[in-house]
């Protein structure tokens, strides 16, 4: 299942903003056109339907679109597959003060027809079978979806709640990655940055297990004089450590992960995101994935993930200024995120005309991407 | 390890991201890995893409003739559209000619893939279906990803490029098949 349409409305710079991503969908655009806040947003999201806090913390005064002025904010997300089609929608009211906001209404629909609706405190529920489940009363300021409890005949609602759980938004930086670079627990999700990431590892290491000899492999084409990685037992943590061989006939030495470089520990991070989402089905949002690698490991990481699409992750967003990335993914019907007079962001074929052929990246190095 | 490993041994120069897709898919289901492929696809915007590959041809020919045996293949996907797949071949000769670089040899392995029609017809046939070179099966796909289609295709042609008892029926895929067969064999 993948995400069809985004709609956005008083948040941040999107106004009225309506995004109907493809599987494969680059998304170019200057600095400050939106492309990170829509990966923030679906964060935001996430945490919002996993109950992690309330409203206002989650989407705070700050995600008001600050020259709107208004004080109510529509968000939708629609998912679908070749099962059908999820509508999520959620509409908040914010007090004149902005020191409180609630849920106006929370609805989630499967083809059309109502799985959950919440108002005024109150969720209706609805059976699978269509047929009106129990009311609940709920706070106003949570939502009510992750209060839900799996059951054989809600599972249309707990597997849309488990799928938007499940989207990977990727944004890595190196020195995030090493912030924990030993694990004391197994982690399901990969945090913003990557801060959680040897945690993560773990996981990955324990439920997908074959995943691993395809990462070292990989790696192996990828760094020189990588030979494997481990999660190494001390005392109550476990450290990520690299062996490596300097030349074809050196010695194998360990190294802790925070001792390679930025670009390897990327490196690592990366095709471990692949290895480890690879067959999940998920949805992946990758934030600037060719920040800090060499030029000659973009576009084989980009075929790889590409490649996957539809063949073991469902959909791969991805936002770049990269120009030898914007190259590659130039012919995967790139979307142009642009500021309109208004300032508001709009949505942009990405190039309307190329007569002269020129490049991706040199379109938009002279600011031409635009007629 | 060598740094061979690293090193990209077959380059691709193709029109558009639909050749890119069954490319690909059909390298990496040989085993080649992605590190060994550089994939020069056209840029984005109508009509740029056999401009991108006549242009890219020559330079791409001389470095190939320069750098072999580490540059192992190129791999030329060009539609045919409504000209015949030897006029192409022809064109190709001449733009290379016209930079200085003989034509190419059939000892060298320099691949050409010309789609007639184009690389729909090609899908459409690998995906079972009666087809004709005249007929623009485009419309067929407009509304699935090149991966939805592609990529089943690529496996087709995979099977049928390593089974030298089949025989497409479709002179420019039977043209196509016998160049893979011919020269996507051996080291790697």
């Amino acid at each position: 299942m993948r995400i069809t349409r985004l709609f956005i409305d008083n948040y941040k710079c999107f106004v009225g903003f309506d995004f109907k991503p493809q599987a494969i969908q680059p998304i170019f655009g200057l600095n400050g056109t939106g492309k990170s806040t829509l990966f923030d947003f679906l964060r935001s999201l996430q945490a919002f339907l996993r109950g992690d806090g309330p409203l206002s913390l989650i989407f705070s005064p700050r995600h008001l679109t600050r020259w709107e002025g208004r004080l109510d904010q529509t968000l939708i997300l629609e998912a679908g597959s070749s099962k059908g089609t999820y509508q999520y929608e959620l509409k908040i009211d914010w007090e004149p003060n902005l020191e409180k906001c609630r849920v106006r209404s929370e609805t989630l629909m499967w083809e059309g027809r109502t799985l959950y609706l919440s108002t005024q405190g109150t969720a209706n529920l609805h059976r699978d079978d269509g047929s009106r489940g129990p009311q609940l009363l709920v706070d106003w300021t949570r939502s009510g979806l992750h209060l839900i409890n799996p059951r054989s005949d809600n599972t249309l609602l707990t597997t849309f709640r488990g799928w938007v759980n499940d989207i990977q938004i990727v944004k890595l930086f190196p020195d995030s990655t090493t912030q924990e670079a030993y694990s004391s627990q197994e982690a399901e999700h990969l945090a913003e940055g990557g801060g959680n990431f040897v945690d993560w590892l773990r996981h990955i290491s324990q439920v997908r297990l074959a995943s691993m000899g395809d990462l070292v492999r990989d790696l192996r084409d990828s760094i020189d004089g990588f030979e494997t990685l481990a999660l190494i037992p001390q005392g109550n943590f476990k450290a990520l450590v690299v062996t490596m061989r300097q030349g074809s006939r050196g010695e194998p030495i360990n190294y802790g992960f925070e001792e390679l470089s930025d670009g390897q520990r990327l490196l690592v991070a990366l095709y471990a995101v692949y290895h480890g989402l690879r067959g999940t089905n998920a949805v992946l949002c990758l934030d600037e994935p060719a920040n800090y690698l060499a030029i000659s490991e973009i576009q084989p990481y980009l075929l790889l993930l590409r490649d996957a699409v539809g063949d073991g992750l469902a959909q791969l967003l991805v936002a770049t200024h990269n120009p030898e990335a914007i190259n590659d993914l130039a012919p995967d019907h790139p979307v142009l995120f642009s500021r309109g007079d208004d300032g508001a962001i709009q949505i942009l074929p990405f190039p309307e005309t190329n007569p002269d052929g020129l490049s991706a990246a040199e379109l938009i190095a002279r600011g031409w991407e635009q007629p | 390890m060598s740094k061979d490993r690293q090193k990209v041994q077959i380059v691709v120069v193709c029109e558009d991201n639909a050749h890119a897709v069954l490319v690909r898919r059909f390298l990496f289901r040989r085993g080649y890995h992605p590190k060994k492929l550089r994939f020069e696809t056209g840029p984005p915007g109508r009509g740029s893409g056999e401009q991108h590959v006549k242009k890219l041809y020559p330079t791409e020919l001389a470095s190939y003739r320069l750098r072999n045996p580490l540059y192992w293949r190129l791999i030329v996907v060009l539609d045919a559209d409504t000209g015949t797949v030897i006029e192409h071949e022809t064109e190709l000769a001449a733009v290379a000619v016209v930079a200085g670089q003989p034509p190419r040899q059939p000892t060298e392995g320099v691949v050409h893939l010309i789609p007639k029609r184009n690389i729909e017809t090609w899908v459409h046939r690998l995906l079972g279906n009666a087809v004709d070179e005249i007929t623009d099966y485009k419309s067929h796909y407009s509304k699935l990803s090149e991966n939805d289609y592609c990529r089943p295709a690529a496996d087709a042609l995979v099977e049928l490029a390593e089974d030298p008892t089949q025989q497409p029926d479709l002179p420019s895929l039977r043209r196509g098949v016998a160049e893979l067969r011919d020269k996507m064999t051996g080291s790697r």
